[in-house]
């Protein structure tokens, strides 16, 4: 019986003693322990740097990481960085495989003046699928909506070697014709007509990739709504 | 967090600090041998930094609130590095009239001191925050490496464990952009996080000393004051810091991120939590793209001197129209089992049988964009970046919604000053209605963010990520009609809320 007491209390003070070690982990301290240890020699973060060949008075050369990626923790890190980054919109990467979902919401991003966002989205869920034309496309219209040259040009050279075949082709020439017109890539579009791409979302010239809506009676439901808010406000505080 | 008391007691005893103090003191003596000065320098140096290492374990990586333990602390640390610096300043000058600015010793000399000048920008944030920071020393010792051409001579460094290929100019770079963050918009932990990549980013730290083009901070190498933007218009030597290659360096600190990486991989800043770094990552874009556009002035501030009530947190705010009627308890119950259902009138009930202590703060000044707050350090001890906050003018009848964007202590102490960030005047709590598969209506009360202008497209509702998630249609009555809404966007967010942008899927006329 002493035996079994002995066993009993033996058991209980390592469980104790094992909840304790996991109370006193942070989720974060636990991924840490999965991380490899710290390098603590030159030459791990940066590339080296040969200071013969060096003139006094040039900087250092540029740093490339050259991280390790372990495949289920760098995954793990992925969610926690799309679910921290896209909070209550995306829960992590698998998240990101409904594609209208993503346009959906990189629109809802754009309209809110989040346009980095919006992008930073298409190109997270464009690298997990590199074949959906919808995200790619979406990426595109977003850029020209923005008016930023650079990225569409680098959105439409990706889209290119990712999916030569399109149709959607000639409605990418044509807007990058409209912001660069000086880009050979876009050359086929030389005679379209003049500001047939002006205007943003559902016009006639404009592809609509992002998929906004044609219907305006939700701005007017929206405008209706916000004025009988307003008016309770007021009643309450009266 | 709030530690447990009994907890409160428990010395840190990782490193003797006594010991390390005595041997700093022992240094700043008048010394006529500048050999031995240094040597001691380096020793103590040597033996403060790796002590430094465990005490950034404890102080950065705890999730609990810093108790007096911790403040000691950390104002020892923060002490340590100043004295460093000072020391390091003062021995490095002798160095330079001994022998030269050339001589290896007098360069790691000038490295270190920078180092520690870095550190002590970075800690007084947490000690002594608001305190004026005179740069003018770090200044010097950049002019003088500069003169003699000795800014980009490569030494490595050791920074938390790690081991860095750095230069005078990029340790003077960092001592500078630490003093530019470091103004109580980060907490410790993101000013660890921002340091952390300050050292990946060294080679990018390369002043010119024409104004580049394109965006670049300006550092005025005969002032004592941090970084600027744009050209000098006075005459006197400045070094400019071109922004092109700190854009370029982050996206690449992106780019690991969105590949699961944590950068850098080792060191204190890389067990911190991942929502600190994403945080960080979007002031410091944030930051960077502000530069690259025309300055836009600072919205005007007005000095105030008027108390309100401060509502901490979405629950306080649901329950802050209840608050403003009181009424007896029997008719605050009977009232609760009205035709909107009980569950959404009981916070309301709850605040008028219970007395609150309503926490009082002073409004210092006010802009456009936000407010400055004093308030007792007891009452707001809670209170961190990102929380939900509403301001109640004294006749409880207006109120401001807001997000803490700052918070230090006080000159005054067991005071603390806030930033807050203004959100929108604080409308009304609704009452809504969602269905719920197997239970039917169900009342849910939402407090109403009403937008700049009467078009609705900036409305939105507070709600908790839960509430966000699961809400699904609800209906609203409001008038003679029934709308129906959905959640879908999140506006802002902070810690336990989420302001919400809606659709208003239909609307019919009642009956």
């Amino acid at each position: 019986m002493n035996t079994l007491h002995a066993v009993l209390v033996l058991l209980l003070a390592v469980a104790v003693a094992a909840l304790v070690r996991r109370g006193r982990d942070t989720p974060g301290l636990r991924l840490a322990k999965l991380r490899p240890r710290a390098p603590s020699r030159p030459g791990t973060h940066r590339a080296h740097v040969a200071h013969a060949a060096r003139p006094p008075d040039a900087p250092l050369p540029s740093f490339e990481f050259n991280l390790p990626t372990i495949p289920n923790l760098a995954a793990k890190l992925r969610d926690r960085y799309i679910a921290a980054r896209f909070p209550a919109m995306f829960g992590g990467g698998s998240a990101l495989a409904n594609p209208a979902n993503v346009v959906r919401v990189a629109r809802l991003y754009f309209e809110e003046g989040k346009a980095d966002r919006a992008q930073e989205l298409l190109g997270l869920a464009s690298k997990q699928a590199p074949g959906e034309a919808t995200i790619r496309l979406a990426q595109l219209e977003l850029a020209f909506l923005a008016r930023d040259a650079t990225r569409y040009l680098a959105c439409a050279k990706d889209f290119r070697e990712a999916l030569p075949d399109r149709l959607e082709w000639a409605d990418i020439t044509r807007l990058g014709f409209a912001l660069t017109p000086e880009e050979p890539l876009f050359a086929g579009a030389r005679d379209t007509r003049a500001h047939a791409h002006a205007h943003y979302g559902p016009w006639p010239d404009t592809p609509n990739w992002i998929q906004a809506s044609w219907d305006l009676t939700s701005d007017v439901l929206a405008a209706d709504f916000h004025a009988a808010a307003m008016a309770q406000s007021t009643e309450e505080a009266a | 967090m709030k530690r447990d008391a009994a907890f409160a007691f428990v010395p840190i005893t990782l490193v003797d600090e006594a010991g390390i103090r005595g041997r700093i003191s022992a240094i700043d003596l008048p010394c006529a041998n500048v050999a031995a000065a240094t040597q001691g320098f380096f020793t103590v140096a040597d033996e403060f930094a790796a002590a430094k290492v465990r005490l950034r374990a404890v102080l950065i990586e705890t999730s609990l609130e810093w108790m007096e333990e911790e403040k000691r602390c950390a104002a020892f640390v923060h002490g340590c590095c100043d004295d460093l610096a000072r020391i390091g300043f003062r021995i490095a000058q002798s160095g330079i009239a001994t022998w030269g600015i050339e001589e290896p010793r007098v360069l790691r000399l000038i490295a270190r001191t920078l180092q520690f000048m870095g550190d002590t920008v970075k800690w007084e944030m947490a000690v002594t925050p608001g305190a004026s920071q005179d740069l003018a020393k770090t200044h010097r010792l950049m002019r003088q490496a500069l003169e003699a051409a000795q800014h980009r001579h490569p030494m490595a460094m050791q920074c938390d464990g790690l081991t860095w290929q750095a230069t005078i100019e990029g340790l003077y770079f960092r001592a500078l952009l630490l003093g530019w963050y470091a103004s109580g918009a980060l907490n410790c932990k993101q000013i660890e996080i921002i340091d952390s990549w300050i050292w990946t980013m060294m080679p990018s730290l390369s002043g010119v000393v024409v104004p580049p083009p394109g965006a670049a901070f300006r550092a005025d190498l005969d002032s004592h004051d941090g970084l600027r933007r744009g050209p000098r218009q006075s005459a006197g030597p400045s070094l400019y810091l071109p922004q092109a290659p700190l854009i370029a360096d982050h996206q690449k600190i992106l780019a690991e991120f969105q590949a699961g990486r944590i950068v850098p991989h080792a060191g204190t800043a890389s067990r911190l939590r991942i929502e600190e770094h994403v945080h960080v990552l979007a002031m410091v874009r944030r930051n960077l793209r502000e530069s690259m556009r025309e300055p836009v002035p600072r919205a005007q501030r007005t000095r105030c001197d008027r108390s309100c009530e401060m509502l901490v947190g979405l629950a306080e705010v649901r329950a802050w129209r209840g608050i403003a009627a009181r009424a007896p308890l029997v008719a605050s119950l009977m009232a609760a089992g009205d035709s909107r259902g009980s569950r959404a009138t009981l916070p309301s009930v709850m605040d008028q049988v219970y007395e609150r202590n309503p926490r009082i703060v002073a409004i210092t000044d006010e802009s456009a964009n936000g407010f400055g707050l004093e308030a007792d350090e007891e009452s707001c001890n809670s209170l961190a970046q990102g929380d939900l906050v509403a301001l109640i003018a004294v006749d409880g009848a207006t109120g401001s919604l807001a997000r803490v964007v700052r918070r230090v202590p006080a000159r005054t102490a067991g005071r603390v000053t806030l930033g807050l960030s203004r959100l929108a005047p604080l409308a009304t709590n609704l009452h809504l209605v969602r269905e719920v598969a197997g239970r039917g209506p169900e009342p849910v009360l939402m407090p109403f963010v009403p937008g700049a202008d009467a078009s609705g497209r900036h409305d939105g509702f507070l709600v908790d990520e839960d509430m966000f998630r699961q809400l699904g249609v609800v209906t609203a009555t409001l008038g003679d009609r029934h709308y129906q809404l959905r959640l879908n966007r999140v506006r802002e967010r902070g810690r336990g809320w989420v302001l919400a942008g809606f659709e208003v899927i239909s609307a019919q006329s009642r009956g």
